[in-house]
C-alpha cells in the first residue's frame, strides 16, 4: 500500500494513503469529537463537529476529519483556536435546535459552551446514524429521512408506522441524543420516534416475552435452515445455562452442588 | 388504484430503480399527487424500500403526497414577479380559498403553491392554474378568475 508523509499537530506520520484523518487522530490517541460518525458505518459528515484545519499546498482550509481521506502531504492540526472556534458555534447551533441532550449536552460541557442562540427542544439531531445502520448494516431500511431545509427530519414511511421494522433496536442503540427509545410492555416492543410496533416472542426457558418475532423471521430468511432455538432464549437464561454449563464440567475438583 | 396505469409507467421506465424520480414524476402528472397505495405497489415491484420512496417524494418541491384539487393553482414567486405583486396574490388567494400554500380546499375544488420562476418574468406577476398560464395578474384579476371557476 502506498503511503504519505503527514504532519498532525507538529508530529510527523507516515499514513497509508486513503486513510481518513480521524482514523489517524484515534490511533494517536487525539481526540477529536464526533457526533455522526460510527466506525461500523460509512462516515456521512452530517454533524461537521470533527472539522480539523489542514494546510494544503500552502493553502489552509477546514474539513470533517471523519470523511477526510488523506491523499497527499498535509498538515493537520486537530485542536487550534480556529478549529476550536468552529466547533463552539456548531455545539450552539445544536444546543440551539435539540438543548442539552445525551452527546451534545457531554461535548458542549466539555467546550464551555453558552446556549447563544438559545435552547431548543427539538428531538433530533440529523446525525443520521439510525437511519444508516438500519440501512448499512441491518438492511432493513425501515426508516429515512423526510422532506428537507428547516423540515427535515427522521420519519418511517409516511409519517406512519414504521411497518418493515423488525425491532432490532440498533438505531435506538446509536442515537447520540436518546430520541429513540424502546419500550417492551409484555408482548409488545414499541420503539419510539420511528413509530415501530412489534410483537414479542416468549423466551424458551423463562417464558418472558423478549425477542421481536419479525426480528426472528428476519434472521431465518438471512441464514435458512438453522436451528433457531439459541435465539429464542433470551439473554438471562443464556446466561444461567451457561453458568450452569460451565459448573458441571467443573474443573475446580467438583466442589459445586 | 388503477395497476394498469401504473404498470404502464412502469414499463415505459423499463421497471429501474434508478428511474424512480421519473416514475415518480409520471405518477404524479396523472393523479397530480403521489397516492400512498401507489407509492407502496411501486415499492414491491421494483424492490425498492418504502422508506427510500417516502423520503424521494418529501425531498422535492414538485412531489406532493397530499390530493390536489381539480383546479390546481401556481403562483410565481420568483424574483421579478414578487416584485411585481405575486406576493400580494398569493396572500389573497389564502385568504380567499382558506387554505396554506401546499393545501387544497374541503371540497377539492382548489389548491394553490407557490413557485420560484416559471420563466416568462416579462410577463409577471404570473399565476398558472392547470398548466394554463396567465399574466400580468393582480388581485382583482385574478379574483375574477377563481369566482369563474367556482
Ligand atoms: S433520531 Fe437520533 S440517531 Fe436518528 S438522526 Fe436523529 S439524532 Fe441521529
Ligand atoms: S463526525 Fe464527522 S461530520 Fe459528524
Ligand atoms: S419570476 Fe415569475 S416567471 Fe420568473
Amino acid at each position: 500500500m502506498e503511503n504519505v508523509e503527514i504532519i498532525i499537530d507538529g508530529v510527523r506520520k507516515v499514513v497509508p494513503k486513503r486513510i481518513t484523518i480521524l482514523k489517524v487522530a484515534q490511533e494517536l490517541k487525539i481526540e477529536i469529537p464526533t457526533l455522526c460518525y460510527h466506525p461500523a458505518i460509512e462516515p456521512y459528515g452530517a454533524c461537521r463537529l470533527c472539522t480539523v484545519e489542514i494546510e494544503k499546498n500552502n493553502r489552509k482550509m477546514f474539513v470533517t476529519s471523519c470523511n477526510y481521506p488523506i491523499e497527499n502531504e498535509i498538515k493537520i492540526e486537530t485542536n487550534n483556536e480556529n478549529v476550536i472556534k468552529i466547533r463552539k458555534l456548531i455545539l450552539e447551533l445544536l444546543i440551539a435546535k435539540v438543548g442539552y441532550k445525551g452527546k451534545v449536552k457531554e461535548i458542549a460541557e466539555k467546550y464551555n459552551v453558552e446556549p447563544r442562540f438559545g435552547v431548543g427542544d427539538d428531538d433530533c439531531i440529523l446525525c443520521g446514524l439510525c437511519v444508516n445502520v438500519c440501512k448499512e448494516i441491518i438492511g432493513v431500511n425501515a426508516i429515512s429521512f423526510s422532506s428537507r431545509g428547516i423540515n427535515r427530519d427522521v420519519s418511517p414511511p409516511f409519517g406512519k408506522e414504521a411497518v418493515d421494522c423488525i425491532g432490532c433496536g440498533a438505531c435506538a442503540f446509536l442515537c447520540p441524543i436518546g430520541t429513540i427509545k424502546i419500550e417492551d410492555l409484555n408482548e409488545k416492543r414499541i420503539i419510539t420516534k420511528i413509530n415501530a410496533n412489534l410483537e414479542l416472542e416468549k423466551c424458551k426457558i423463562c417464558g418472558k416475552y423478549f425477542v421481536p418475532k419479525k426480528f426472528i423471521e428476519y434472521i431465518k430468511n438471512k441464514i435458512g435452515n438453522v436451528e433457531l432455538d439459541v435465539f429464542l432464549i433470551c439473554d438471562e437464561c443464556k446466561g444461567e445455562n451457561y453458568i450452569k454449563r460451565l459448573a458441571s464440567f467443573s474443573l475446580t475438583g467438583g466442589k459445586n452442588e | 388504484m388503477k395497476k394498469l396505469e401504473v404498470d404502464k409507467i412502469l414499463e415505459k421506465n423499463g421497471w429501474k430503480k434508478n428511474k424512480i424520480v421519473g416514475i415518480l414524476q409520471d405518477i404524479q402528472d396523472v393523479y397530480y399527487y403521489l397516492p400512498e397505495d401507489v407509492l407502496i405497489y411501486i415499492s414491491e415491484k421494483l424492490n425498492i424500500p418504502l422508506s427510500q420512496i417516502y423520503s424521494i417524494s418529501t425531498f422535492y418541491k414538485a412531489f406532493s403526497l397530499k390530493p390536489k384539487g381539480k383546479y390546481r393553482i401556481k403562483i410565481c414567486l420568483g424574483t421579478a414577479c414578487h416584485v411585481r405583486g405575486g406576493y400580494i396574490i398569493s396572500e389573497f388567494l389564502k385568504n380567499k380559498l382558506k387554505i396554506l400554500p401546499g393545501e387544497t380546499t374541503k371540497d377539492e375544488l382548489f389548491s394553490f403553491e407557490t413557485v420560484n420562476c416559471l420563466g416568462a418574468c416579462a410577463i409577471g406577476p404570473i399565476v398558472v392554474i392547470n398548466e394554463k398560464y396567465y399574466g400580468q395578474m393582480d388581485v382583482e384579476k385574478t379574483e375574477k378568475l377563481i369566482n369563474k371557476l367556482k
